[in-house]
Parts: C-alpha cells; structure tokens; sequence
C-alpha cells in the first residue's frame, strides 16, 4: 500500500518541486502573403514573429507587431483600424469590419468536458421564443430505453405528457436508434440565435434537434457512405452557413453546412475530441483548427470556401531537463485524475528502463544495509514471545524487497527501509 | 461475552457517535438549505442548470465530514486501549483474539454506516422533492468517494491507535493522508465510478489493517 501512494506521491512531489513554463508557438494563416504567421513569447519576454510557407520553411524572421497586424487583418482588425491601415480589398474580397465581425467562427472543445460522466438529462431551450430575447430553459428532456422522450417541467418536476408524446413520435419518424451517443448544444440565453442540439444517436447517425414554438425540429443529416458521426459541435456563428463542425469515428472533420445540411469535409489530418484539445477559429479568409494534446499541437488552415488545405504545421513539446531527469529517477508514474479527462482512476504512465540503474543501486544499498539475514530488532526485542530469538527465514525470504527495488526502485525502497525493523 | 464486549465498544464510542451524528445531520440541513435559498431565490430550474450545466453538486460542505468523523471515531474507540496499555487487558479476556478485533471493528464500522445512511438519506430526500432522480444520484455518487474516505479514515485512525511504536504510527498515518488525498483528487461529479469496485474492495481490504497493529502489539512491538 505505501508503495501505490508513492508511486503517486513522488512523481507529484517531484513535479511540484520543478515547475517549468512551456511555451508554445500561436499559428495563424494570412491572407495578405498566403502564408503561416508564427508568434511566441521569447525567453526574454518579448514576441518572435516569423511566417512560414505551406511547406513550413521560413520566409521572414524578427517581424514586429505592427507588420504581423497587418499580415492578419481578420484578427488586429481593430487595431488596423485605429491606425487607418486595414485595406478595402484582400484577395479580392471587400473587406469591411462588419464583413469581417461576420464571418468569425469560433469553437474551443476539451477531452475533459468530454471524457466525464453525464446525466441522461437535456436541458431544452425555446427556439421561437414569443419576446425577441432567448429564456433560460424551463424543460427537460429525457430519452428512455425504449426511444421515447420525456419532458420534463423544471419547476414542478412532472413530466409534460403532450410535449413527451409529439417529441417522442418525432424522433421515431427521423429514425433515432436510442441511446443517446452525444449530444452538444450551447444553453444560455446570452446569444444571438439558438440552433439547439446536434444529436449522435447509437449508430452514429447524425440529427440537427430543437424545439421551435413547442414543436420538435428533428433533421436527420444524411452522410457520406461509411461515415459514422463521433462528435458534432453546434457553432450557433453569427454566420448561419455553418451549422455544425462534427468528427467522425475515423478522426475526420466536417462542416455541416446550410442549405440542405451539406456535409463538407475539411482537409485537415485526423482529429481525436476525446483525447485532444480542439481550437477552431474561422474567418472570411480560413479555418484554423489546432488539435492539441501532451505531445505538442497540430495546426491545420484551410480555404473558408473551398475547405482546401492552406498549410499543416506540428509543433512537438520537447522533453525538458526535468523530463529527462524524471526518468532516470522513477521506473514509472502513477497517477489518479488527469488533465484530459474528468475521471479518476489509477494510470500508470512513463515507464522507464533507464530508472533500472537507480533501481539497482537501491536494491544494492538494501542488500547490504545492517540487518538483512540477521535476526530482526523486532524478534530481538521481543518482549511477549516465550520461544527463543530466531534468525529470519531463508535467503529468498531476505531478497524480496532487493529483487522488488530492483524493478520498484525508489518507491518500495523507502518503506522496505523505513519498515524493516520497526 | 459478545453482548459484553459490544457494550463496552459502545460505551466508548456512544458521546462521539450521537456528537457526529447531530453535526453531520445538521451540516447536511445546511447544505439542504442552501439548495432551498436558490430555490426561492431563483427558483428550481435555476438549481437544475447549475448543476447540469456547471457540474456543480451543492454538496461541498459535507467533502471532508466523512474523514472527520471516521477519525474521530476510530480515536474515541481506540485511545482508550493505548492508554497505560488497557488493550493487554482486552487481549487477555476469554475470547478469541480476531474474534474480539472483528467486534470491535464492526461495531465503529456499523456506526459509521448508521451516520452516513442518516446524512446521505437526509439529504436525497430534500433534492427528491426538487430534482429528478438522475440528479440525485449523481449527487450520491458523487459523494460516494467521500463515505468510503470516512471508513478508510477510521480504520487507518484504528490501526494508529493500536499500533504500540510511534515510528510505525507515523508511516502508518503518512499512508492514510496518501489514500485519503486520491479520494479527494478529482472533483468532478461521478468521477470515481468506474473505480467504485476497487474502493470498495480497498475498504474491505483496510479491515485487516487493525489486525496487523494488535499482532505487532502482542508481539511486543512498543516504544
């Protein structure tokens, strides 16, 4: 038992004890010289800007704020236009701030509002709502076994039957396969629109679900031969063309796209929600996604029109000193929560051949420490025991915490030394 | 014999027992209160968004009585035995050592259970008037963690106890912080579910844990 909490312990002690900033690069796409704009914070604390080509080499070096500015337009725009530089026209779009303002599409999703557990419970809000502004939702839905829905009223706790039964009868026409697989929507009443619920159901069909006026909205969105849909985020964009950016079970990206619910593909590499950090940011120009995980992060851009692959750049996190050091010192890490996810339960993670030659000098410093295959002080001092002192058992007996330090190191030495004798 | 020893484990722990039953009890009437504040506040469907929408439980205020509770308890029951060595007297009675060990362990165990079931049922029957009952068990097994810490606490504060060296006490108590902190690491709703089993295997495992410390005790192992 004490060997589990410290093979828990120390790696926190020793992560504690040798905090480390990483830094990593932010990616944009520029529509003023087609290329990568890479900024970091320096270790002096001032800005390296540089931009890279498709081919991520590197074009100009040491830019200033003010010329990557206007390399990015659809971002500074309103420092541009503090300056009065930001141009009429960009690759022969007019370019205005309201065009711009627009056109922004923004989504963040984490593995850890992902990976949790959930209650079976969707808040629904009014679509249609009779004043201009959206409400708080004052329903709940639930699905059942058996594919019905029930609603839910919040105040009283008692199940609306009517509004259960149209709801129910509108997810068997639409085909819902209960369960639920995923579900995402944006509940707040602080936004412009609400476009309800993008819906997964068990074999990876896709739906586009609201309630409008008190009346289902259900619409099924036909995909591609053999995609099945893993992830869908609705964007609820102050440009309604893109309704929903979804994920399938192979790591490929899609906008779902108004009218008729296209399914566009984004040529962008594959993708895990459930284990990466997404980060889209779209506008009149390109779609920037990052996928970011420990390893480092990916930066794809694309074409806002044509969904066509821009540029791809990966940044991978260098191990630090510290990391290095971490695994001559333990054989393995243990660890309960994670930052990917919201559950808790033991991982045992970097496992390390090089921490074997600590292993061996712990085991070595065991076999040889005052005690082994003599009797114990316990026995020694024994004061019940009527039979005489005798010696320890067998030699295998006396290697077993050596033999288990050789492979446990640091986290069974500690308590075979603290223990032995007490 | 058994009726006489339970009277004796009782008498020892009867003050502790009633003490944390009534502040469990009423630590759990404040965080039913602060529910109903919101209530009448906001209203239901505010508590239903707060706790769908930003994972919250309303619970936060019970965490740590659990672990309080079961060390206070494992302390009533225990230090008596440790003081001028009375456990010599208990182990020389007419009855099976682990016999009298599992009687006394259960005894604090079934306590233990008795102020959960009160504090856990008070408070699911308060959110069942309010919430539906896929809230309230989320709301239970969220909490589930910090019962399970509760037993943990008190066998671990057991074993302290009846362990005869202090050197040993304090690895024994450096290990009980270690396991009580995974129970607290995570806090998001339901995140110790999938490892319920485990927990619950660990806890039935630690019952053997104040065995170990009597054993050491009878062999002579004292400062």
């Amino acid at each position: 038992m004490a060997i589990t909490v410290l093979s828990w312990f120390l790696p926190w002690l020793y992560s504690l004890l040798t905090p480390e900033a990483k830094r990593e690069p932010y990616m944009a796409w520029s529509p003023v010289s087609n290329s990568w704009v890479w900024s970091m914070i320096g270790d002096d604390n001032r800005p390296i800007i540089k931009t890279l080509n498709s081919a991520n080499e590197s074009l100009a070096e040491g830019l200033t704020r003010e010329q990557r500015d206007s390399l990015l337009p659809q971002t500074y725009y309103r420092d541009l236009m503090a300056r009065e530089q930001l141009p009429d026209t960009i690759q022969g779009q007019e370019v205005t701030v309201p065009a711009l303002k627009h056109s922004e599409v923004i989504l963040t999703s984490s593995p850890r509002d992902i990976v949790k557990v959930q209650p079976d419970l969707y808040l629904i809000m009014e679509s249609m709502p009779l004043r201009a502004d959206l409400e708080d939702p004052k329903e709940a839905m639930r699905m059942l076994n058996d594919g019905r829905v029930e609603f839910i009223t919040m105040a009283t706790g008692e199940v609306n039957p009517q509004r259960s039964q149209r709801f129910s009868e509108a997810f068997r026409i639409a085909g819902f396969v209960p369960p639920i697989h995923d579900a995402n929507a944006d509940i707040t009443a602080r936004k412009q629109r609400d476009d309800g619920y993008m819906l997964i159901d068990s074999e990876g069909q896709l739906f586009h679900f609201k309630q409008q006026a008190g009346r289902p909205y259900l619409t099924r969105v036909k995909l591609p031969e053999g995609v099945h849909a893993d992830k869908a985020y609705i964007l609820e964009a102050m440009d309604p063309t893109h309704v929903a950016f979804m994920v399938d079970t192979e790591g490929n990206s899609y906008f779902i796209d108004i009218p008729g619910y296209q399914v566009r593909q984004l040529e962008i590499p594959r993708v895990d929600p459930r284990s990466q950090r997404i980060t889209l940011m779209g506008n009149l120009f390109n779609i920037v996604v990052r996928a970011q995980d420990a390893s480092g992060s990916q930066w794809s851009a694309v074409d806002s029109r044509s969904l066509k692959r821009l540029g791809c750049y990966f940044y991978h996190n260098e191990k630090s000193t510290v990391d290095k050091a971490q695994a001559w010192i333990f054989p393995y890490i243990l660890t309960f929560a994670s930052t990917s996810d919201s559950l808790a339960y033991p991982r045992y993670s970097h496992w390390s051949w090089r921490a074997l030659f600590l292993n061996l000098i712990l085991a070595l410093i065991l076999l040889f420490t005052e005690g082994f295959g003599r009797p114990s002080r316990a026995a020694r001092e024994s004061q019940l025991l009527d039979e005489p002192t005798q010696l320890r058992p067998g030699a295998a007996h006396q290697l077993l915490p050596v033999v288990i330090t050789l492979f446990l190191g640091l986290y069974s030495f500690i308590p075979f030394l603290l223990c032995r004798n007490r | 014999m058994t009726q006489a020893i339970l009277y004796k484990e009782w008498l020892k722990t009867r003050k502790a027992f009633w003490v944390s039953l009534a502040a469990a009890l009423m630590l759990a009437a404040y965080a039913c209160l602060a529910i109903q504040r919101i209530v009448v506040g906001k209203g239901v469907e505010h508590v239903w968004l707060i706790m769908l929408l930003k994972d919250q439980t309303f619970l936060d205020i019970l965490k740590y009585v659990p672990l309080a509770i079961g060390v206070a308890l494992g302390v009533a029951q225990m230090a008596p035995e440790m003081s001028h060595k009375r456990l010599k007297l208990t182990l020389h009675l007419p009855y099976p050592t682990n016999r009298l060990i599992l009687w006394m362990i259960l005894l604090g165990v079934i306590e233990l259970s008795i102020i959960w079931a009160f504090t856990a049922g008070a408070v699911a029957i308060y959110q069942s008037t309010i919430l539906p009952h896929e809230l309230v068990s989320r709301c239970f097994i969220t909490s589930l963690p910090w019962y399970l810490a509760g037993y943990i606490a008190y066998l671990f504060t057991a074993s302290v106890c009846l362990e005869g060296r202090w050197a040993m006490r304090i690895i024994i108590a450096l290990v009980a912080m270690g396991i009580a902190c995974v129970l607290f690491m995570q806090p998001a709703p339901e995140a110790y579910w999938g490892a319920m089993g485990a927990l619950i295997l660990l806890v039935i495992i630690l019952l053997a844990l104040p065995y170990r410390s009597v054993y050491r005790f009878k062999e002579g192992l004292q400062d």
